[in-house]
């Protein structure tokens, strides 16, 4: 691999400023997509319950307290620079700063999502390329079905069946939240509990998602498998193994590694379902809680979150594949 | 010159929706130490599968029938078991794929890929067989500046002389050739050529050329085989192959090669199209479109019978006890 050239350095920062944009772009449409749904501000920032009886002072005083009543552009300068300084607002039923709830939810979330593609990329990728490289055989034939069955399953639809088997029926795993809720012990009692209530979630995502990423690996391999370097390099002697594990997914990893990033997204998405189902305290869940509460600047907030996660993701995708394609790395050069 | 490569009765099949293909069909040919045989025909006459065979490197739903013959000073490569075939490969007998354009890895320097093949073989070091791969990118016309480029940074031409070191790097002792300079422009198609025949020169190299382009087989080639439908219809010493044929086919391989020099004259094509393997005639293949045919050439099937002394010819014309 070469080292980074002063070329390398400015088409990385190229591919950041790039992004920034797309940045600024997403931070932009956030603030707009609720100033664009139907209905007033006060619909949302206020208990629906109470909508119908309050007054109009308390209604100005409500708008005050989030600056609805100024211009939209002053609104909008407002926004960023609140960004810029951590500010996301205040929840709307917490009365707490959504940056803090948002803080508190993100390491489950992390490693919720993060084990989930981890592991979804090593099996799903991983048995993708076992099947390309066994083509025709029995092997192809179940790994085919099964991971296609489980590309079609919905996540909450697997979440539930695995609680009611394994909890339930079973009743090997605690089923609720991410840690015991009373009486719990420290250190690695307390991983332990925990490592047991990430084991469903965990697992119901991975299986979700693996799917995807099986069907991307298996027709990226089987498509190099079919070009004429991979006969040239039988031809020269290598064995089977070495041409397929040397050469054919040497090649095969580039459209997983996008597959990957873009699966950051829909992950992200499986995990406010997957999340729900088990009760675990993520930012998918805190997504679904301020849904139906109508806690606006929380849903912002997350929303926020999720896409600059998204975008890292991609990014890191895109500073990647010239590592791996020297072809790219020429192309972006021009 | 003795035998290098002898193969008899060589049937390679495909199993198809419609049912089996014979796309290689009872194939003997033999190539001499020190002599290049080049094969020649149109588009699905079976060179392709006929050059994969002698590798055995067909893949399914292909495969070879049992009970062919193939040789290699004196040993019956058939007859390996395949987890040994590898080791033969490349140092045994080489290939020269076709579409050389495609037959690099686009993620590996070239010298690395030429290395690998003697990497895989030896004992060498990688150092050393980096070493041993320079020097053959060099024989071949590589300077050394572009030795550790990716084969996207090359021109046609040199990822063909890249694909043709690796597969010399191993000195094997047949090297067997698929259309190497189809897809290349003529000036390089001519340069190619020269290295091959150089090579033939410094190296003795014994070879099976593969080619659809009858003129630039005759040019480097001592023997030519003609194919036709999956089976060789004519065989014997290049030049007088190419100045008097003898089978139709051949007769109009000749007659469509346009002429730069003499009177100007309409260029000859073959009528009709090559044979559907599934639906073959019952007689002699070329019956359909031969403007020589007669009456038993639709039922009796002619075989490869010697004309003259080292010539060979599948067709009734010079067959007399074969017609009815």
């Amino acid at each position: 691999m070469p080292r980074p050239s002063g070329a390398a350095w400015r088409r990385i920062g190229g591919r950041v400023a790039q992004y920034a944009l797309v940045l600024l772009v997403a931070v932009s449409l956030n603030f707009a997509i609720p100033r664009l749904a139907p209905g007033t501000p006060i619909d949302y920032l206020v208990p629906s319950e109470q909508v119908a009886t309050i007054t109009p002072e308390q209604r100005e005083r409500v708008l005050a307290q989030f600056g609805l009543e100024k211009p939209l552009l002053e609104q909008y300068r407002l926004y960023l620079t609140g960004i810029l300084r951590g500010d996301l607002g205040v929840s709307a039923q917490q009365g707490r700063p959504v940056v803090d709830m948002l803080l508190e939810r993100l390491p489950w979330t992390l490693v919720l999502v993060g084990g989930a593609i981890t592991l979804a990329t090593v099996v799903g990728g991983g048995a993708g390329f076992l099947s390309a490289a066994r083509r025709g055989g029995r092997t192809e034939a179940w790994g085919l079905a099964l991971f296609m069955f489980l590309d079609s399953m919905p996540p909450f639809w697997i979440g539930m069946l695995l609680l009611v088997f394994f909890s339930g029926y079973l009743d090997l795993l605690p089923v609720f939240g991410a840690l015991p809720t009373s009486g719990a012990a420290g250190g690695f009692g307390l991983t332990l509990e925990f490592a047991q209530r990430l084991v469903l979630p965990l697992v119901t995502l991975t299986m979700v998602r693996a799917g995807w990423l099986f069907l991307v690996a298996r027709s990226s391999l089987a498509g190099e498998l079919s070009e004429d370097y991979i006969l040239m390099a039988e031809a020269k002697g290598l064995s089977r193994r070495q041409v397929v594990l040397g050469h054919g997914v040497r090649n095969a990893l580039l459209p997983l590694v996008t597959a990957v990033a873009v699966e950051v997204g829909t992950v992200v998405g499986g995990a406010t379902v997957v999340e729900t189902v088990f009760s675990y305290p993520g930012l998918g869940r805190l997504i679904y809680e301020s849904v139906l509460s109508r806690d606006y600047l929380v849903l912002q907030g997350a929303f926020l979150l999720l896409a600059v996660g998204v975008i890292l993701a991609n990014l890191l995708a895109d500073l990647l594949y010239p590592i791996l394609d020297p072809r790219v790395r020429a192309e972006s050069l021009r | 010159m003795s035998t290098l490569l002898e193969v008899r009765g060589l049937n390679t099949v495909y199993r198809t929706t419609e049912g089996q293909i014979r796309a290689v069909d009872g194939v003997d040919l033999s190539v001499g130490r020190g002599e290049i045989l080049g094969v020649v025909g149109e588009s699905g006459s079976g060179k392709t599968t006929l050059a994969t065979s002698l590798m055995r490197l067909i893949k399914p739903p292909g495969r070879i029938l049992k009970g062919g013959e193939m040789l290699l000073d004196g040993e019956d490569l058939f007859r390996l078991p395949r987890s040994e075939m590898p080791a033969r490969r490349g140092r045994d007998l080489a290939l020269i794929p076709q579409s050389a354009m495609h037959a690099l890895n686009p993620v590996i320097p070239v010298d690395k890929q030429v290395a690998e093949a003697i990497t895989t073989h030896g004992e060498a070091s990688r150092k050393a067989a980096l070493r041993t791969a320079r020097e053959r990118l060099v024989e071949v016309g590589i300077p050394p500046e572009r030795h550790s480029a990716y084969p996207h940074e090359l021109s046609g031409g040199m990822r063909q002389r890249c694909v043709i070191a690796m597969a010399i790097v191993n000195e094997p002792k047949l090297v067997i050739a698929d259309e190497p300079v189809s897809g290349l422009d003529v000036v390089v198609q001519a340069r190619i050529l020269r290295l091959i025949s150089d090579l033939k020169e410094s190296r003795s190299l014994s070879m099976m050329l593969v080619s659809h382009d009858l003129p630039t087989v005759t040019r480097v080639c001592d023997r030519i085989a003609v194919m036709y439908a999956g089976r060789i219809v004519e065989t014997g010493e290049a030049r007088t192959v190419f100045e008097k044929p003898l089978h139709p086919y051949t007769r109009a391989l000749v007659e469509a090669v346009p002429r730069v020099r003499g009177p100007k004259q309409d260029l000859q094509s073959i009528p009709g199209d090559p044979p559907d393997l599934h639906h073959l005639p019952p007689g002699c293949n070329f019956e359909p479109r031969c403007p020589a045919a007669f009456a038993d050439c639709k039922t009796v099937d002619p075989s490869l019978e010697e004309v003259e002394p080292g010539r060979k010819v599948a067709c009734l014309l010079y067959h007399d006890d074969e017609r009815e």
